[in-house]
């Protein structure tokens, strides 16, 4: 509303400025016709037609001011105007104002109104929940004094009922106790008679089983024995292939050489543990053993010695 | 306490239950020992003398070894560290001499190992020794000593000498030469010459006197002498009318024994070169002649044929009651003691005359050689063989039988030889 009439007052403001200009500029041009071009121009103008200037300067005239009083009606047409509409914008915006005002008074009225019929509404709330609290608190007493009532009689029940359990448990135990008594002299006649009677059943089956492990040590270690004489012997045959005595040596001595061999049968260590009496004989058995290395193996794998005790002895 | 004394016996017991297994090994074959001596590195820059094959002969002569050829050597190592042992073993290689020999400025240095192709860490014999130039081949004897004991047992006697009689006849004249020479045939020596016989040489313990037989024309008579053999120097122990031989010196060297007829018929005596006095020590009226002491100097063995023939007696050598040794034979004479002194080497004749051995404890005897005509033997001073002269193509010839009888070699000689003589260790 303010706004339109403040748009109002500009526009009166600028069509009185355009005016103002209009009427300057007219008396500008006026005013500028007193130079030598304007002199001229008049002048030739006069020389073509002398007889109109006058009147027309006349007719000029009355233009003008008829001119200025249409402008001056018009003036004070437009300010009546102008009067009347800001009259007319004041009474408006003066209306307005009033009924803004009766609006917010209603507005805070009714505002007012719905705070206190809160406030009612929460203090009834309160109040009914206060009231439930308290019987809830009672019923709580009431259901616990009730609950102790009740566990009080069931341990007095209890522990009668305890106590007479007991009372039949002792009588049942010292019944089991003699029964188990009984039964357990019984059981040890019994096991003492069933131990004698193991005991000699074992005893005989120790026999037996010590008599058939000497059968099947004496086997083992006649088969191992066995072995060993093959063993022995082919040894034997293997390593005169490879003796050579000297010549010259004594036709009777005899000599040991103690051998170490790896399960290959390679000589890896030969020991004199007996001179043949003769160097050369020593040394012709030694080389005997190197000569013959490896060592033939036994069939019989119990029958290898890793150590062998070579006698020298000629026939 | 207990408890462990108990597990002692226990590993005592087990120890010995597992005992090695026991292989008695009866039969074998003879065969020589196989080695090789490698030529020795260095020895064709100066040719002197090639050491292994001094070596290789002095081995080579005992029969106890059966020598590798040159030409069947795959590798030539002068020391052990060159050595391949596994290429040795797979040509039957037993043993390897191997060795060097580098120039000093007095001669050369000598180096040798023997080593054992079966046991690749085993040096048995090694040494170095400085060698005067023209000592090469003593060079090569002194290895053969070691690596003859080495592999034997006995010591080797390459370095020993022998003395002998030759005897020569040129343009119808015979002359008789005493020589004394390397054991094997080398660097033969004459010490005496003469056209007049030269008999029973026989060494002085320590090897630098011989005693000898030699004859006077002039006189007419046997000279016993004994001659320095660095010097040349003689020195007379007997010139007595008739028999004045067979020297035999004491093993001190301080007596000699000897075979004098000077009071009728020969009998045994000794010389005392300390004092030069004479003693008598068998009086027979048979011959008693070719004494020989026994290694403990305790006793001498003598032929005599106080018994009818010629048999070998031993009398104490105190004196006393000589005992007969020998009865097996038709006869027996030159008895020599061995140098263990456990046996006697004689002559044995009867359909010829041989060699034979004789165990003094056992009296058994044993033939070592098949004669017709073998005489004079002389025990090589470690015992292991006899030199002896045998009848050749061209007279009496050198030869040699190990005690066993088993090895025998040949020294051939100019002219006939007689009476050898083995020096003593040298």
């Amino acid at each position: 509303m303010k706004l339109q009439l403040r748009y109002l007052i500009l526009a009166a403001l600028a069509h009185v400025l355009l005016i103002v200009l209009l009427v300057v500029v007219v008396d500008l041009s006026h005013l500028k016709l007193g130079g030598d071009d304007q002199q001229k121009s008049i002048q030739m103008r006069l020389a073509d037609g002398p007889v109109t200037t006058t009147t027309q300067r006349r007719r000029e005239e009355e233009q003008t001011r008829k001119l200025r009083e249409a402008e001056k009606v018009k003036q004070q047409q437009l300010a009546k105007q102008r009067a009347e509409q800001a009259a007319r914008e004041k009474a408006q915006a003066v209306q307005k104002a009033r009924e803004e005002q009766e609006r917010q008074r209603l507005a805070e009225e009714a505002k007012a109104r719905e705070v206190a019929e809160q406030k009612a509404r929460e203090a009834a709330l309160e109040q009914k929940k206060r009231e439930a609290e308290k019987k809830k608190l009672e019923e709580a007493e009431k259901a616990r004094a009730e609950e102790a009532r009740r566990k009080k009689a069931e341990e007095a029940k209890k522990l009668e009922e305890q106590q007479r359990q007991k009372a039949e448990a002792e009588a049942k135990r010292l019944e089991q106790e003699k029964r188990r008594k009984a039964e357990e002299l019984a059981a040890r006649q019994k096991a003492a008679e069933e131990a004698e009677r193991k005991a000699l059943e074992a005893a005989l089956a120790a026999e037996m089983a010590a008599e058939e492990s000497a059968r099947q040590r004496a086997a083992e270690a006649r088969e191992i024995a066995d072995a060993q004489s093959r063993y022995a012997d082919a040894l034997r045959r293997h390593i005169e292939n490879y003796w050579q005595r000297p010549p010259g040596g004594p036709d009777n001595f005899i000599c040991e050489l103690h051998v170490n061999q790896m399960a290959s049968g390679d000589v890896i260590g030969v020991e004199l543990n007996k001179s043949c009496g003769s160097v050369a004989l020593d040394e012709s058995v030694r080389k005997a053993v190197m000569r013959s290395s490896p060592l033939p193996r036994p069939d019989d794998p119990r029958a290898f010695d890793k150590e062998l005790n070579l006698i020298f002895k000629p026939n | 306490m207990k408890k462990y004394l108990l597990a002692l016996l226990l590993t005592a017991f087990t120890a010995t239950s597992h005992a090695a297994l026991r292989i008695e090994v009866t039969e074998g074959t003879t065969a020589a020992i196989p080695i090789a001596v490698v030529p020795f590195k260095g020895t064709n820059e100066d040719g002197e003398a090639d050491i292994a094959r001094v070596i290789q002969d002095d081995l080579g002569s005992t029969g106890l070894f059966k020598l590798m050829a040159r030409d069947k050597m795959l590798a030539m190592p002068g020391a052990r560290s060159d050595v391949n042992y596994k290429n040795w073993r797979t040509v039957s290689v037993d043993y390897l001499v191997v060795g060097q020999i580098t120039s000093t400025e007095s001669g050369y240095s000598v180096r040798f190992e023997l080593l054992d192709v079966y046991t690749p860490d085993r040096v048995l014999a090694s040494f170095e020794i400085d060698a005067p130039r023209g000592s090469l081949r003593r060079a090569g004897h002194m290895i053969a000593n070691r690596v003859y004991e080495a592999l034997t047992g006995h010591p080797g006697v390459f370095t020993t000498r022998i003395a002998y009689v030759t005897l020569t006849r040129r343009a119808g004249e015979i002359q008789y030469e005493l020589v004394v020479a390397d054991q094997d045939g080398y660097n033969p020596q004459v010490i005496a010459r003469s056209p007049e016989p030269i008999m029973s040489p026989s060494w002085s313990p320590d090897g630098r006197h011989l005693a000898y037989v030699a004859f006077d024309i002039d006189r007419g008579l046997a000279i016993l002498q004994v001659q320095d053999i660095g010097t040349g120097k003689v020195q007379a122990i007997s010139a007595r009318e008739g028999i004045n031989g067979s020297p035999a010196w004491s093993p001190d060297g301080r007596y000699m024994a000897l075979t004098l007829s000077y009071h009728g018929n020969p009998d045994i005596f000794i010389f005392d070169t300390k004092t030069r006095k004479m003693r008598q020590l068998t009086q027979n009226p048979a011959i008693d002649t070719e004494a020989s002491w026994s290694p403990d100097g305790q006793s001498l063995v003598f032929t005599s044929d106080r018994g009818g023939g010629a048999q070998i007696y031993q009398v104490a050598a105190s004196g006393g009651n000589a005992q007969r040794l020998t009865f097996e034979g038709k006869n027996n004479q030159r008895a020599v003691y061995s140098p263990d002194g456990k046996s006697l080497a004689l002559v044995q004749g009867g359909g010829g005359y041989r060699i034979a051995l004789m165990d003094i404890k056992t009296r058994a005897m044993r033939i070592l050689t098949s004669g017709p005509l073998d005489e004079s033997p002389s025990f090589a001073p470690n015992g292991q063989l006899l030199i002896y002269t045998r009848s050749g193509r061209s007279g009496a010839e050198l030869a040699t039988i190990s005690i066993d009888g088993r090895i025998k070699t040949r020294l051939t000689q100019r002219g006939e030889v007689r009476e050898p003589a083995w020096s003593p260790m040298q």
